[in-house]
């Protein structure tokens, strides 16, 4: 398998548990894009 | 930040938080670095189970906790842009950067129900009878 494929695999496994995980202690979340976030500055 | 490594692959999995969702999360009001080093553990773990279903054991370091602004990956990563959540008041963001061997084989389709197999939210407890997995009391009372 290509590292390429396996890494989809896996980033689509840690989506899911990130989602799961934060479910879990009560911190709904909602995926999206990456490029669309501006970061709180200082 | 936390590794993972096992037979064909290694890799590490980076879980990013503004303050927010780590204080809502965090049910004891620690520290932030121990939650969030906690919280990664916990991360690497489900990945874990997850991984053993699709046909790889890895094992985990210990996370490493650091502060900045304006981490990003490489381009190197393939050009996959971290996975990013909002949550009420800030955002999260896990990136994973993987090496594997080429003859590394991973099915696409999870395998269930198999002996020593876990849910994301079980518990894994190996005895000398070999392994079984149980519901987590504490991920029902969360669930």
């Amino acid at each position: 398998m290509e590292t390429l494929e396996a890494l989809k695999l896996v980033d689509k496994i840690a989506e899911e548990a990130c989602t799961s995980l934060f479910q879990a202690y009560g911190v709904p979340l909602e995926t999206v894009s990456a490029a669309g976030i501006r970061l709180p500055r200082r | 930040m936390i590794g993972f490594s096992g037979p064909k692959i290694r890799g590490t999995c980076i879980l990013a938080a503004s303050e927010s969702p780590l204080k809502m999360s965090d049910p004891i009001g620690g520290p932030p670095r121990a939650w969030i080093a906690e919280l990664s553990n916990q991360l690497v773990g489900r990945i874990k189970n997850k991984l053993l279903a699709h046909g790889a054991e890895v094992d985990v370091t210990t996370p490493v906790v650091l502060r900045g602004e304006l981490l990003a990956p490489l381009d190197a990563r393939n050009k996959l842009p971290p996975r990013a959540f909002a949550s009420e008041g800030g955002n999260v963001f896990v990136w994973i950067e993987l090496d594997t061997d080429p003859t590394l084989v991973l099915s696409l389709t999870p395998r269930g129900g198999g002996r020593g197999r876990g849910r994301c939210d079980d518990v894994l407890i190996a005895t000398r009878y070999g392994s079984r997995s149980v519901k987590s009391p504490w991920a029902a009372e969360r669930w």
